[in-house]
């Protein structure tokens, strides 16, 4: 079981100690922290991605709005397209905590960091634990956001429709 | 008669479109290049730049074609210059309440990528010419994107739902005589929104993925043939 951990720049030494806590608990764990001198970054990203089992994020306050954090996220999610991956994520509150979280882990169960300890607990059990990362009240919710989606893409059409058979019967006459 | 390479084109371009109707509320800015070395290997042929500009949600995609033109088949300058438009005012627009997000979709193996993110300071998303490297790379970026569905399908949803739209699509061109509106595009895509959950839809999702492995066999094909 290896484990990618995706942090902002501000979070390293909290990615440090997850990674050395997951390793006491036998769990193979790779992040940014590992990339040799003069490796090439977006490289290393995609390759290690790819190999991971599962995905570990961690949160922080205006995470979703650090560039080089989307980026690393694109090259995860580009690399579990099938969802068959478990993705954790992790709130780290310092300084406050992100007021949601990115939308590809809405319906996951976040870890919070109150307790460390606990903390590396319960991502193990995740981890050893694929399905119970998703957060099922949250998926319910998806039932109904899709079908009002389709709701909303049909109206339009329709409304447009109308707008052309409307434009048409005016060039008519 | 319509060649295959239209086909292909019509359907990666179409592959962007329902990923980003299925998934986005707001306003999108996206962008394909093609590699210039194709142009050199395809000389007088038309090579598609997909272009597509959304001023707001309602405003259909659009693919714009050039042509290689002169002795040296060069490319129109219209693929840089809207480059440069959508890198500054997406940086123009930062932390404003109309924020201009694009996506550039470049293919594997050429100098795009470098190019890309050296002028604008962004990673282009990699896509090898078929329908499900689409799919995955723009529903990778939207989910990381403000504004989309809670929670936004993946990429497996929407590869598996886009049979359906193809199919739709097809039929409203036929109605249209080969003269579809967005209109039309906007109708298959809301017949075929994933819904997934409960036993109807596990049988629907069944019947979906004999649909997509369809689209890997018929769709995998190169855009340069």
């Amino acid at each position: 079981m290896r484990v990618f951990i995706s942090f902002a720049h501000d979070d390293a030494n909290l990615a440090s100690r997850l990674e050395a806590g997951l390793r006491s608990n036998n769990i193979d764990t790779w992040s940014a922290l590992d990339i040799a001198p003069g490796e090439d970054w977006t490289q290393a990203i995609d390759k290690k991605g790819a190999s991971a089992d599962g995905y570990v994020f961690l949160l922080g306050a205006g995470a979703s709005e650090n560039p080089q954090l989307r980026a690393e996220w694109r090259s995860l999610l580009r690399n579990d397209w099938e969802s068959k991956k478990p993705l954790i994520p992790v709130i780290v509150e310092h300084g406050g905590v992100p007021h949601d979280l990115p939308p590809f882990l809405r319906n996951r169960r976040a870890i919070l960091t109150t307790n460390f300890d606990d903390a590396i607990r319960e991502v193990r059990y995740l981890i050893e634990h694929p399905s119970e990362t998703m957060d099922h009240a949250h998926e319910l919710q998806s039932k109904s956001e899709w079908v009002k989606r389709r709701n909303e893409l049909m109206d339009y059409a329709l409304s447009l429709k109308q707008e052309d058979v409307g434009d048409g019967e005016a060039k008519t006459h | 008669m319509r060649s295959r390479f239209l086909l292909t084109v019509r359907s990666i371009r179409n592959s962007g479109i329902f990923c980003w109707l299925v998934c986005f509320r707001s306003s999108l800015t996206a962008l394909s290049l093609e590699p210039r070395e194709k142009q050199r290997e395809t000389p007088n042929r038309d090579f598609p730049v997909f272009w597509q500009q959304l001023g707001h949600a309602n405003t259909p995609f659009d693919l714009s074609r050039s042509r290689g033109e002169g002795d040296e088949n060069l490319a129109r300058l219209n693929m840089p210059l809207e480059l440069g438009m959508a890198a500054a005012f997406r940086f123009e627009r930062e932390n404003s309440d109309r924020p201009h997000r694009w996506l550039a979709l470049v293919p594997e193996g050429y100098a795009y990528q470098t190019f890309v993110s050296d002028l604008a300071g962004f990673d282009p998303a990699r896509h090898d010419g078929t329908v499900s490297s689409i799919i995955r790379e723009v529903s990778a970026w939207l989910g990381t994107q403000d504004d989309v569905l809670d929670p936004v399908p993946s990429a497996k949803n929407i590869l598996q739902s886009f049979p359906s739209f193809r199919n739709e699509l097809a039929n409203l061109r036929i109605e249209a005589l080969e003269k579809e509106t967005w209109a039309d595009v906007l109708l298959a895509a809301s017949k075929s929104v994933p819904v997934l959950s409960g036993r109807a839809d596990l049988e629907v999702s069944n019947r979906w993925v004999l649909m997509s492995a369809d689209v890997w066999q018929t769709e995998s094909v190169p855009l340069w043939i």
